[in-house]
């Protein structure tokens, strides 16, 4: 391979990763520089141009991306450097959130399956050509979002929005509203817990009543020994909602009590959907189980709501005494 | 943490690219080629490397500050850039803002001596 080679190899690297309308005129004009300046460093070494001369001039003019990076006018970008870290956190979130719903069941399949290794590996297999690699729709889709935010972004900019600062005080407190929402609490608590005597009260005595009596019975054993547990958590959410509405504003202590007592919700109702029935009817007991699934979700996604608006705090820095 | 050697090199890079347009349109009053242009700035102390000036001129033709031709003048074709209308107007502003902009630079400079 001569110089020319390399030079011209080099230029058609480059000019393959331009626009199609730029391609032939900066690859035309690049090889004629290039030659060019092989011939001035040729020239200042004394003896005529080589392959290892080539090379060095190409290696140091930089590599064909980059090269046609730099020849391309400015584009749209796609994730704002403000965008990424939400972009990974949702992309990765999602993903990971999928294979967290979706390896249990792989692990502890529903039939009774004998749990063989080989049982096992058939449904690792069957689990990453479905699930596995299908979660990945929810990156994909994101991307294609933000490709579509993008280009509208740069189509239409907007010029006229202009920021404003907000008046929106997140800690401070309604206080009917927050009375109005300790007492609807109450009465729901009260419902679930007298739930036998709640549907006597509502539904005439007679058949009808006897079924529903029937279909909204507790079992027994939750009754008696993990329903309890749920009661603690309640006063103790129902206290702080009642300190707060008196204080007419959050505080980043109460702020922390919510957090904390709503993980320990969360935990107390994931351990009620594991350790068994909660109704004594079946299908009771499966419906009301998914709306548990649903309410540990809202619960878990509030707690990382407000995690974040916590950690996003602006806190004084650490200041070195004068 | 960078070595102060790298500090220097980055901070020095990022203060070249900052006059590299202003530099690059003081030259092309009259019309120049890329390699003589790079011949020219570096014989006035302002080494720029090729993979840098080469784009930047094809950028600036394209935002209409430069405008360009294919000339065969005692040697193979070359484009040959000069400043556009545009591109004039620009350069004249550009060197009202570097000379205010020294001047400000002085003045903080000889405060920190």
């Amino acid at each position: 391979m001569n110089a020319n080679d390399v030079i011209d190899s080099y230029v058609g690297d480059v000019a393959r990763r331009l626009p199609r309308r730029q391609r032939n005129d900066v690859g035309f004009e690049l090889r004629a520089l290039l030659n060019e300046e092989l011939a001035g460093k040729a020239e200042a070494a004394g003896r005529p141009a080589d392959e290892a001369m080539a090379m060095a001039l190409v290696r140091e003019f930089g590599k064909p991306d980059d090269v046609a990076d730099r020849y391309r006018p400015q584009s749209f970008t796609i994730i704002k450097p403000s965008e990424t870290r939400t972009f990974m956190t949702m992309a990765l979130g999602g993903l990971l959130l999928q294979w967290g719903i979706t390896i249990p069941a792989m692990i502890f399949p529903r039939s009774n399956a004998t749990g063989a290794d080989d049982e096992f590996l058939l449904r690792l297999g069957h689990w990453w050509t479905s699930w596995g690699l299908g979660a990945f729709w929810w990156p994909g889709f994101l991307v294609t979002i933000a490709i579509v935010a993008s280009w509208i972004r740069h189509r239409w900019p907007v010029t006229t929005t202009e920021w404003r600062p907000t008046t929106y005080d997140r800690d401070l407190v309604n206080r009917p509203l927050m009375v109005f929402a300790v007492l609807s609490a109450l009465f729901g608590i009260s419902v679930m817990v007298f739930l036998p005597q709640f549907v006597a009260l509502m539904v005439p005595p007679g058949r009808a009543a006897d079924v529903v009596q029937r279909v909204l019975a507790y079992d027994d054993t939750f009754l008696s020994q993990r329903g309890p547990w749920l009661l603690p958590v309640w006063i103790a959410q129902l206290a702080l909602l009642a300190v707060v509405a008196v204080e007419g504003r959050w505080r980043t202590l109460t702020r922390r009590f919510e957090i904390a007592l709503g993980a320990l919700m969360a935990l107390v109702l994931t351990w009620f959907l594991a350790a068994g029935p909660i109704w004594h009817a079946a299908p009771t007991d499966k419906t009301a189980k998914g709306i548990i699934v649903l309410i540990i979700a809202i619960i878990v996604i509030d707690i990382a709501v407000k995690l974040r608006r916590e950690l996003m705090r602006l806190r004084p820095p650490q200041m070195s005494a004068v | 943490v960078d070595d102060p050697d790298n500090a220097l090199g980055k901070a020095e890079l990022e203060l070249r690219r900052g006059i590299l347009i202003l530099a690059v349109l003081s030259q092309l009053r009259k019309a120049e080629y890329g390699y003589s242009l790079r011949q020219a700035l570096a014989a006035r102390g302002m080494a720029v490397e090729e993979g840098t000036l080469y784009p930047l001129l094809r950028r600036l033709e394209s935002q209409g500050v430069l405008a360009s031709e294919w000339r065969i003048e005692d040697g193979p074709p070359r484009r040959y850039y000069v400043l556009s209308a545009q591109g004039k107007q620009l350069y004249k502003a550009l060197s009202a803002s570097w000379r205010g902009m020294v001047a400000t630079m002085d003045g903080l400079l000889g405060d920190s001596k």
